[in-house]
Formats: C-alpha cells, sequence, structure tokens
C-alpha cells in the first residue's frame, strides 16, 4: 500500500532523478509525525521568533515615541557601562558561582530525596511526605525573606536567641558576606529540592521493575541496586536538566536575591549577581537599550556554553543531548 | 482514523483561539451628539490603588460637568514598580494615552529629554484658562520647566517634609528629662536608653536613608548647592559653587576629592570638612543604631511595634505612627524632636527650596486630546469646590468643611483615599486635616506657608544625564554602595575610602560627568541670567 | 520473599529520618504563615512569628475578601489553569513525541529551533507590540493562555520521557502493521503516565500563577487572575497605608504583614491539592502494568 504510492508519486520526479529526493523520502516516512509538530512549531514562531527583532533594541539609543524601526542605532555603545565597570568581574563570579552551587547541589538534593522516595514503602507516609516537602515551592521570595530576616537578625533573631545560652555570642549574620553563599544554597534547596525530586520520581517509576527483580535473585543490596541501577538510569535526566539550567548559568536568581539581600551593601561582595547590579545601575535612568544589551550579552554566552556541552554530551551520551 | 480527527479538531482549536483572540477586542466608541460639547473620553494612567469610590466621584463629576465639559475620564491604576515600564511600552505601542503621572524620582527628565510629552507652555498664564491661571503662579512655573518649556504639570503641598526623629514620650518623662530641644539632649535620651532599657533599639535607621539629614549645615545656601540641597540626578552629589554675582561656576566638587579641588572656592567652602561635618557625626552616633542597620527596611515598624526607642523620618507619617504605637502599647505617646533647628523654631526663610515640585502629569505626544485634558485640570483648579471634589471625595459623604479652611474626616473617609500627589495637590488649595496631631499641624502650617523658605541659587536647574548615560550607569552603583555605609556611619575611616573611591571613580568617568554638569549649569546661567 | 540484609534495613531507616526531618522543616514556615495570616498585625509587630495564631482574628482575610472581585478571579484563574493545561498538553504532546523517535531525521533541527527561543528573547517592546498591537489580545482571557502553550522546558522534559519508553514495544508494534500516530496514541501515552502528570503538573503550576500578562495586557476587572489580583491587594494596603497617615481615623490599621501572609494562603491553597491528587501516577510499575494488561 505504501509502496504503491510511494511509485506513482515518483513519477514526474523519476525523470529527472533516479532517486526520491532524501526529504521527500523523509516526508513520506514520517510525514504525520512531522505534521504533529505544526502547531507547536507555529505557536514558538507567532510569540517567539516573531518578535525576536525586538533584540536590535540592545544595540540602540531606545525611543518609545520612534519606536523600534525610529530610534537612533549606536552599535556597542549600550555594552559600553556594563563592559567597562569595575564590578563586571565581581558580578559574573558571583553569578557563575552561586548558580553552579545552586545547579550542583540542588540536583544532589532532588535525587537524593526522589531516589529516597522511591525506595520507601507505606502509601500515606509516601502521600503525606512527598506533598509536604514541595510545599516550601509555593512560598513566595518576598515571604520566605521575612522568615529569614526573622531568624537570623542579630538584634532579635531566633538563631541567635537560641544559641545565647550555649554562650556564642550574637553573630551579625547581615554583615558577614563570607557566609551567604552557604545561606543561599540552603535556602535555595529547602524551596526547591523538593518540587525538583518530582522530575527524577517519574523518571524512576518508568524504570522496569524487573530489572530490580533480577538484581535482588541475585543478591544485590539495596545499596547496591541504587547505585548500578536507579542512578545510571537516571543519568540522561540529570544530564538534560543540566543541560537545561545551563543555559540560564548567566542569569542571576533575580527575585531571589532581591527579596533576601536588598539593599545591603554590606553582602555585596559574595551576593551581587548581574542581575541586581544592572538593576540598580539603571534604575534612575531607565534606559531600555542599556538593559537590552546586558540581556543580550547574557543570552549569548548562555548560548555558547550550551552549544559547547551539547557537543560533548553527543559525543559521550548522545541519548541526553539537547539538539 | 481518530489520529487523524484529533489532528483536525487541533487546528481547529488553534484557529478558534486565534479567532476568539482577534474578536474580543473592546467595543468601539459610540457618540450620541447632544447639545453642548462633544463627548470626550481621556484616558489616564496613575499608579497606586484605585480608591473604593473612585467611580461614584467620576459620576459625580460627570453629573456636574455635562454640559460643559461633557468629558470622561478613564483611568488606568497599576503597582508603582510596573507603572514606569508600562507608560513606555504603551507609548511605543503607539497607543493614545491622554495623561500620565511622571516625577524626578521616577522617569521624568529622561522623557522629556526623549521627547515623550508635548509642552505646556501656551495652557498657563492664559485668560482662556483661569483656573489653571489663578493657582499656578508664574514663579511656580518657572521653577518647573525644563529646558525653557513646562512639560509636566507640578504638584505639591509643602514644599518640604520636615524631618524628625520620633521618641517615645513616656520614657523620657520616665528618665526625668524636659521636652527635647537639642541634638545633646537628644544623645542623652538615647544614652539613657541603652542604659535602662537594654532591650530596646535606641535608634531605628532604614537602610538605604541613614542618618539623612542629621547634623546637616544650617547655613543659609546663599551661592552654592550642596548637602543638603543637591542638585539630584548626577550620579553623585556634586557641591556646585558659585561666583559672588551667582553668574559663574567656580566648580563642582565631590565626596573624596583632594584638597586642591576645594582652592578655588571662597572662605570658608575651601576647605572640604565644611561640607562633612556630618559623616563625622554619624560615625560617632553609630553607637546607637541597630547592628543590621543595611538590612532595614522599615524602622517605622519596629519602633511601632516598641522594639525600638527612636527612628528617622518625617512629619507626614505623625498621626499614623502615634496611632499604631498606642495600639501596640496603650501606655507609651509619640513626640517628636525636629532636629533643624530654624525648623523646629518655625523661623521665616528658613527652609532653602528650589521650587520644584517632586510629582507631575504630563501629557504625551501621542495624545489627539490635549486641549480636553487641559480643559479638564483648568475645570479642576477654577473653584475650591472643584478642586475638593476629586482631592477629598463627595463633600458631606467623604469628608466635611472645617474651620480655617481644612477638612475633617469622616467614617466612609477610608473609601476615597485619592493620591492628591498624583493630580490635585496645590500649595494654594490643597486643604489639610484638622484631626492632624497639633503638633504636627502646626509644623505642617509652617510648610505650607511661603514665608518659610527662601529660594536656593539655580533653582530652576535641571541636569540632563543623556549625554553621560553610560557613565552614570558605571558610577551610580559604586556610590550608592559607598554612600549607603557612610549615612549610617559605618566606616570610621570614610575619609580615606573616599578618597580611594573617589580615584575609582575618576577611571569610571566621574570628571566627564563633571564636565557636562558644569557646561549645563553655565548655560542655565548664561540662558536665565540668574 | 528475599529477606532484607540488615545494611538494607539500616539504609532504609537512615532515609525515613533524613525525609521526616527535612519535610518537618517544610511544614514548620508553611504553618507559621497560615498561623500567622490568622493573629492581629499587633501581636506579630510585637512578638514575632509563632506556630499558632495569636489573638485569633480574620481581619487580613476580610480585606481579600471584602468584595467579589476575589471570586470572579478565582473563576477566571480555574479556567485559564484547566484550558491552559489541557491544551499546552495536546500541543506539547504532539511537538514532544516525534522528536523522540530516534529515526526522526530532521528532529535536531527542530530541537534547535526549539531551544533557541530558550535564550533568545525580543525583548518587553516587542512582545507588547506584537501582542497588543498586532494580534489585538488585550483585555482577553485568551492572552494568559495562548502565547503560554508551549513552554521549551516542559517540551524538553517530555520528550525525554518519551525517549526512555522502550523501543522494543514500538519495534514490535510496527511489525504488526501500526504506523507512527497509532503507536503513539496506544501505546507511548498508556504507559507515559508519570510524564504527563509530572509535565501537566508544572504546566498547571504555570497557568495557575500567572499574574505579568494581565499586569501588561488586562485592565478589566472582571478578567483578573488570582495572583495579580491578590499582588494588587497587596500593593493597595501597604499604599492605603500610606495615604491614610493624610487621615486621621481611628484604629484604622491596615493589616499589611498579616495580608501578605493571607494573600499567600489563599493563593496557593487550590493548587497545592493537585500533587497529591496526581502522586497515584507516580507508582512503580505502572508501565509494565499497563501493556501488560
Amino acid at each position: 500500500m505504501k509502496n504503491s504510492v510511494a511509485i506513482e508519486a515518483q513519477a514526474p520526479e523519476m525523470r529527472k532523478q533516479n532517486r526520491p529526493s532524501p526529504f521527500m523520502n523523509e516526508m513520506r516516512k514520517h510525514g504525520l509525525l512531522y505534521l504533529l509538530t505544526l502547531p507547536g512549531m507555529l505557536l514558538i514562531f507567532v510569540f517567539s521568533y516573531l518578535p525576536m527583532g525586538g533584540i536590535v533594541i540592545a544595540f540602540q539609543n531606545f525611543n518609545a515615541i520612534k519606536g523600534i524601526t525610529g530610534s537612533e542605532f549606536v552599535g556597542l555603545k549600550n555594552f559600553e557601562f556594563f563592559v567597562q565597570s569595575r564590578e563586571v568581574l565581581h558580578v559574573i563570579f558571583n553569578t557563575l558561582f552561586l548558580n553552579a552551587l545552586f545547579i550542583l547541589f540542588g540536583t544532589l538534593a532532588s535525587v537524593g530525596i526522589a531516589v529516597m522516595f522511591s525506595e520507601l514503602g507505606g502509601k500515606w507516609f509516601k502521600r503525606i511526605v512527598q506533598s509536604l516537602v514541595t510545599l516550601p515551592n509555593f512560598l513566595s521570595w518576598t515571604v520566605i525573606a521575612m522568615f529569614v530576616t526573622a531568624l537570623l537578625s542579630s538584634d532579635t533573631g531566633m538563631l541567635n536567641k537560641w544559641l545565647e545560652p550555649l554562650g556564642i555570642g550574637p553573630i551579625a549574620f547581615f554583615n558577614e558576606p563570607a557566609i551567604w553563599p552557604l545561606v543561599l544554597v540552603l535556602i535555595k534547596i529547602w524551596q526547591g529540592a523538593g518540587f525538583g525530586a518530582i522530575v527524577y520520581l517519574a523518571t524512576i517509576t518508568g524504570i522496569n521493575p524487573e530489572i530490580y527483580e533480577s538484581a535482588s535473585i541475585d543478591g544485590a543490596s539495596r545499596f547496591e541496586k541504587i547505585r548500578f541501577i536507579t542512578l545510571p538510569l537516571l543519568k540522561p535526566t540529570v544530564i538534560l536538566m543540566m543541560l537545561l539550567a545551563m543555559g540560564g548559568i548567566f542569569y542571576g536568581d533575580f527575585g531571589m536575591i532581591y527579596a533576601l539581600i536588598g539593599r545591603n551593601v554590606m553582602l555585596y561582595s559574595t551576593t551581587d549577581v548581574i542581575d541586581t547590579y544592572v538593576y540598580r545601575a539603571l534604575m534612575d535612568l531607565g534606559d531600555m537599550g542599556m538593559a537590552a544589551a546586558v540581556g543580550v550579552f547574557q543570552s549569548v554566552i548562555g548560548f555558547i556554553l550550551v552549544v559547547t556541552v551539547n557537543q560533548l554530551a553527543r559525543k559521550f551520551s548522545p541519548d541526553s543531548a539537547l539538539f | 482514523m481518530d489520529a487523524k480527527r484529533l489532528l483536525m479538531i487541533l487546528s481547529l482549536f488553534m484557529l478558534i483561539l486565534t479567532g476568539c483572540g482577534l474578536i474580543s477586542q473592546s467595543g468601539a466608541q459610540h457618540q450620541d451628539v447632544e447639545d453642548g460639547p462633544l463627548p470626550v473620553s481621556l484616558k489616564f494612567m496613575f499608579f497606586g490603588d484605585k480608591p473604593a469610590d473612585m467611580d461614584k466621584v467620576l459620576k459625580e463629576f460627570e453629573k456636574r460637568t455635562k454640559q460643559t465639559l461633557n468629558t470622561k475620564l478613564l483611568i488606568d491604576w497599576d503597582a508603582p514598580e510596573e507603572f514606569k515600564q508600562k507608560v513606555k511600552l504603551n507609548l511605543a505601542a503607539g497607543e493614545e494615552i491622554d495623561a500620565v503621572f511622571d516625577a524626578s524620582w521616577m522617569n521624568l527628565e529622561q522623557n522629556v529629554a526623549q521627547g515623550y510629552y508635548q509642552s505646556l507652555d501656551r495652557y498657563f498664564n492664559n485668560d482662556e484658562y483661569p483656573g489653571l491661571k489663578k493657582a499656578f503662579s508664574p514663579d511656580y512655573l518657572e521653577a518647573n520647566k525644563i529646558d525653557g518649556h513646562l512639560y509636566a504639570v507640578p504638584f505639591t503641598q509643602f514644599f518640604h517634609d520636615i524631618e524628625v526623629v520620633y521618641i517615645r514620650k513616656d520614657l523620657r518623662e520616665r528618665f526625668g528629662m524636659d521636652k527635647i530641644e537639642s541634638y545633646e539632649q537628644l544623645e542623652h535620651y538615647l544614652q539613657m536608653v541603652q542604659k535602662e532599657e537594654p532591650t530596646l533599639i535606641p535608634l531605628a535607621l532604614k537602610g538605604d536613608r541613614g542618618f539623612f539629614r542629621m547634623f546637616a549645615s544650617e547655613e543659609r545656601a546663599v551661592n552654592y548647592r550642596s548637602d543638603p540641597y543637591f542638585v539630584s540626578g548626577t550620579g553623585i552629589g556634586f557641591q556646585i559653587v558659585l561666583s559672588q554675582d551667582g553668574k559663574k561656576v567656580l566648580g563642582a566638587t565631590t565626596l573624596g576629592d583632594p584638597d586642591s579641588a576645594y582652592a578655588a572656592y571662597p572662605v570658608p567652602l575651601n576647605d572640604p570638612d565644611y561640607f562633612y561635618t556630618a559623616l563625622d557625626r554619624f560615625v560617632d552616633w553609630n553607637t546607637y543604631v541597630q547592628t543590621d542597620v543595611l538590612n532595614e527596611r522599615n524602622p517605622m515598624l519596629l519602633f511601632e511595634a516598641g522594639k525600638a526607642a527612636a527612628y528617622e523620618g518625617t512629619i507626614k507619617f505623625w498621626s499614623e505612627v502615634r496611632q499604631k504605637l498606642q495600639t501596640a502599647n496603650p501606655d507609651a505617646d509619640l513626640e517628636g524632636f525636629v532636629y533643624n533647628s530654624c525648623m523646629r523654631q518655625m523661623e521665616k526663610d528658613c527652609i532653602g527650596t528650589d521650587y520644584r515640585a517632586w510629582n507631575n502629569l504630563a501629557i504625551p505626544v501621542t495624545s489627539k486630546h490635549a486641549d480636553d485634558t487641559m480643559q479638564f485640570l483648568d475645570w479642576l483648579y477654577q473653584s475650591q469646590d472643584n478642586h475638593d471634589l476629586f482631592e477629598l471625595g463627595i463633600k458631606g459623604e467623604h469628608w466635611t468643611d472645617a474651620e480655617g479652611q481644612m477638612y475633617k474626616s469622616t467614617a466612609a473617609s477610608a473609601s476615597y483615599l485619592f493620591p492628591a500627589y498624583e493630580l490635585t495637590w496645590n500649595p494654594l488649595m490643597s486643604r489639610i486635616n484638622i484631626d492632624t496631631d497639633a503638633e504636627a499641624l502646626k509644623l505642617l502650617r509652617y510648610s505650607a506657608d511661603p514665608k518659610s523658605y527662601y529660594p536656593l541659587p539655580m533653582s530652576g536647574f535641571v541636569f540632563n544625564p543623556a549625554a553621560v548615560r553610560t557613565e552614570m550607569a558605571k558610577v551610580q552603583p559604586v556610590v550608592s554602595q559607598m554612600l549607603q555605609v557612610f549615612n549610617s556611619g559605618l566606616d570610621a575611616n570614610w575619609r580615606a575610602t573616599a578618597a580611594k573611591t573617589n580615584e575609582k571613580l575618576r577611571k569610571l568617568g566621574l570628571e566627564a560627568i563633571r564636565v557636562e554638569l558644569i557646561k549645563q549649569v553655565e548655560a542655565y546661567l548664561n540662558r536665565s541670567g540668574n | 520473599m528475599i529477606k532484607e540484609s540488615k545494611s538494607d534495613r539500616l539504609l532504609k531507616m537512615f532515609m525515613y529520618i533524613i525525609l521526616v526531618v527535612f519535610s518537618v522543616y517544610c511544614m514548620i514556615p508553611f504553618i507559621t504563615v497560615i498561623s500567622s495570616s490568622l493573629s492581629t498585625e499587633l501581636s506579630i509587630l510585637r512578638d514575632g512569628y509563632s506556630l499558632l495564631p495569636q489573638n485569633f482574628t480574620v481581619d487580613a482575610y476580610k480585606l481579600i475578601f471584602k468584595d467579589n472581585t476575589i471570586y470572579k478571579a478565582y473563576g477566571v484563574t480555574i479556567f485559564v489553569t484547566v484550558a491552559g493545561t489541557l491544551l499546552a498538553m495536546l500541543v506539547t504532546c504532539a511537538l514532544a513525541y516525534p522528536l523522540s523517535i530516534r529515526a526522526l531525521k530532521y528532529k535536531n533541527k527542530i530541537n534547535f529551533y526549539v531551544y533557541f527561543t530558550m535564550l533568545f528573547h525580543g525583548g518587553l517592546v516587542a512582545n507588547y507590540l506584537l501582542i497588543s498591537k498586532y494580534l489585538g489580545m488585550k483585555d482577553s482571557i485568551w492572552v494568559l493562555i495562548i502565547p503560554a502553550l508551549i513552554s521549551p522546558w516542559n517540551m524538553f522534559l517530555l520528550r525525554n520521557f518519551f525517549k526512555s519508553v522502550d523501543e522494543s514495544l514500538a519495534e514490535s508494534a510496527k511489525i504488526d502493521g501500526a504506523n507512527d500516530i497509532y503507536i503513539f496514541f496506544k501505546i507511548v501515552l498508556p504507559i507515559s503516565l508519570p510524564a504527563l502528570a509530572t509535565v501537566g503538573l508544572f504546566y498547571a503550576m504555570g497557568f495557575w500563577n500567572k499574574w505579568f500578562e494581565a499586569m501588561l495586557y488586562i485592565s478589566d476587572e472582571n478578567l483578573f487572575p488570582l495572583q495579580y489580583l491578590v499582588m494588587r491587594i497587596m500593593n493597595n494596603a501597604e499604599f492605603a497605608n500610606q495615604l491614610s497617615s493624610q487621615i486621621s481615623l481611628p484604629n484604622y490599621v491596615v493589616p499589611t504583614l498579616t495580608t501578605r501572609l493571607a494573600t499567600t494562603v489563599v493563593t496557593i491553597g487550590p493548587i497545592i491539592f493537585l500533587y497529591p491528587f496526581l502522586q497515584k501516577y507516580f507508582v512503580k510499575g505502572l508501565m509494565v502494568g499497563a501493556v501488560k494488561g
């Protein structure tokens, strides 16, 4: 049935060449599948590609009245303030460092939690605890900041109140920049690990239980099963999540850091990221061109990074590559 | 096959969705022609909260002006943070907006420089607009012009919000002290708090405000602009010193400049310490301040909750603070120490001002109804009744008359809390609430009296940052970081830090900003011969 | 039954302890949020947060529920979430499945096409022009749904889940003469329930929390989604505080701290119940059972 249709459609082309073009061949084989992708591709085209022309704002002295088509082109001038500022290397480092910590420890925590859940029984225990650990994800950073202040405040904070009877003097957490990467990672894990475990949990439930059964028969311990079955089978998902996170590695978590650190200049040396820095620099100027320029910078670097890592992934673990 | 059918359904869905999106645009306006002026709809953009009874008041307004203006007001209310973005987006999309709020503390000067707003010169001092002529004196307008033209209607009630340190009257009496009338007495109060009430924070400050204008120079600034009267929007505060005749710029200096930079100034300005004595006092007084001051966003709450014995703020909040303080702690009582002496004694010619309003209404160039909008504003300022309708609400319902041209709140006042500074604030027409605390009332009346003020030099000058925006973006973050530490007295070696930072700033473009500033000031002086 | 060794049991106990401790840590702030939202503003100011309500009051909630705009907002958000999630899952599955098939020749080009948009954006102005001027979607409920129907992140996740489905199942079906679509609907989808539940949950959360598009494009109060309405109430309360200082009403203290906490409770309440409901799909062995049955 398929072949006869193929031959008839190929008739005119056969006068030009003996074999049908690879494109038509592919369409014949998987035409329906490509058709399936059309609605999605169309949506992406309309809402993501059509507006992409707006990137030129990064290279313009943007004037709202003159619009994108009428504003004056200024080349790379909008990038100057960022590239020439003293702080640029510092905030870039902070952004990368903090994001790397978040990705690394976040993944460890989420995978750990998912593995633990998959190993335990007790239907009601699982349902309740699994839901509880996702709760912090639902709190906004403003609310979380309120609690962090209540916890760590030097004069009235709960942590200092507990440390007092132990003889440990009041620690001025909000004046000590050195500990804040640790504090931020802890808070980030607390907020996101439970929810982030859902993805890994879903992957684990997709593993054929027969593999575990035969491993048990072979005498493998629980720990060995985790190590040699669960974790390796989680690898593609972990790599995918990391790849996806990597594109944003130059974007600081503005919401979190602005809510927690705010204008506390003492902590900037270890917590000021690109986004918070640029926000302060441009706050009074309201310059959309310069803000866009930083965004382009972050995008380009993230892009180069992902393409590089993706190439590596294709070599070593082709199933996990993004594209 | 069900799969193919599903695909068709999918594509149909997509069509419907886009179709729905396109159809559900707002309906067209229909205009019935009657006698009287043609109906007009004006679109305004304000920020903040829409008062609960706004629609009621608007209906009353339409009722009163059916035959005269026949104008409908459509007001969009947005959260302050998003407001700035939204205005620009609407302009970029070419939407017709008839009036927007803007201010120096938002992006007024930048937006004017970009040509977003229409010039409003012709509507003022014009007999066709008597209301505006009456309410806006030529001097007031002159001070609010940018580049020689009026691009935004200024709104202000008082030209200065008097600063005060709020203290606990009950504690003061317990310490056996008299009313506080000097910094020394205030310090004594704080020391008593440290001794007798060690769990309380003696003085609570706000992280990005610090000691603010405490210990500021009380000299009358005759031919220079400096702390506390810096020209705003220059990235870092510059002392701009003019020659005796006020026609030339002797120099513009800033924190951390080497001493030689001040040499050109006349005595006593040639000593940098003349300008920065306050910073030393900040360091001395830092011991009374909370440890986490930089993290503090709301010292008022600390004070109201009884966790702090004093906090620095302005008289605007007097009633609120006292209310909340006493609700939390019925035995507590509020007292204010106005720390600037001539303000405290309510003397004439005390407060320097450039008569610039800090709130404005502008008309974008995309609006085709500028005349109608200004006619509405004219109506608003034509009579006290018209003005009060929008500022206070419906008389008898949301407020009542009180003697001395003041007003009294009613039970329904909370339903109409209009942000008057976006449309109606005016030194001649805005009323004061008679139920304000007696102390605060005296001070408010004092700050409403034009005789309390003296004009600062260069009072019409506005700095346009367009030519040096890259340098400003580089300098600003470094400066704000340094100042925050200084303003709470956290750096005992501020002189060394300032000098070092100054060198860094020069590498980042400080000189370019300075040169541009001097150039613009000189152009202004030549223009106005002032 | 294979008996568990001692080390296995030890490991298991260790895991139980960690999970219990962690979930307690997650629960405590949450309970504090609820309790504090039911306390008076002043007791919070004076005594700080606590696990139990102090001076029980529903003032903060009164402010939120003072008129029926909040109910309308619930309606809007529920519609947006249900319709949005269903449509999004449809379109995303349709895009993700083909990309998961190894034999698809141009899959990497399409992958790149999708991924590129995760990094490069035209910016706010261009998007605003597109949606408000050219598509005319202002003040329409669909502006909260349509632009968000494809999330590249969710798509790649789903694609990966589909990839992990055992190929032998598809192979044997192909030998029996089934085409790609049939395989998708009758074989792959039924055993991908955990994946669908996961991605569906993510989409649902996204739609539930939408506020930015509402802020930009919606001025009709009847179309405000929950998060946005609640944000405005929050800003308004703080604003009203500032303005009310100029009038002098006895005992007019707008609760801001407790209102913020109450808004948290009001907005997350419903969506929290979605995950426990979906958990029944996260059961091991679901995949194998469905195919054999």
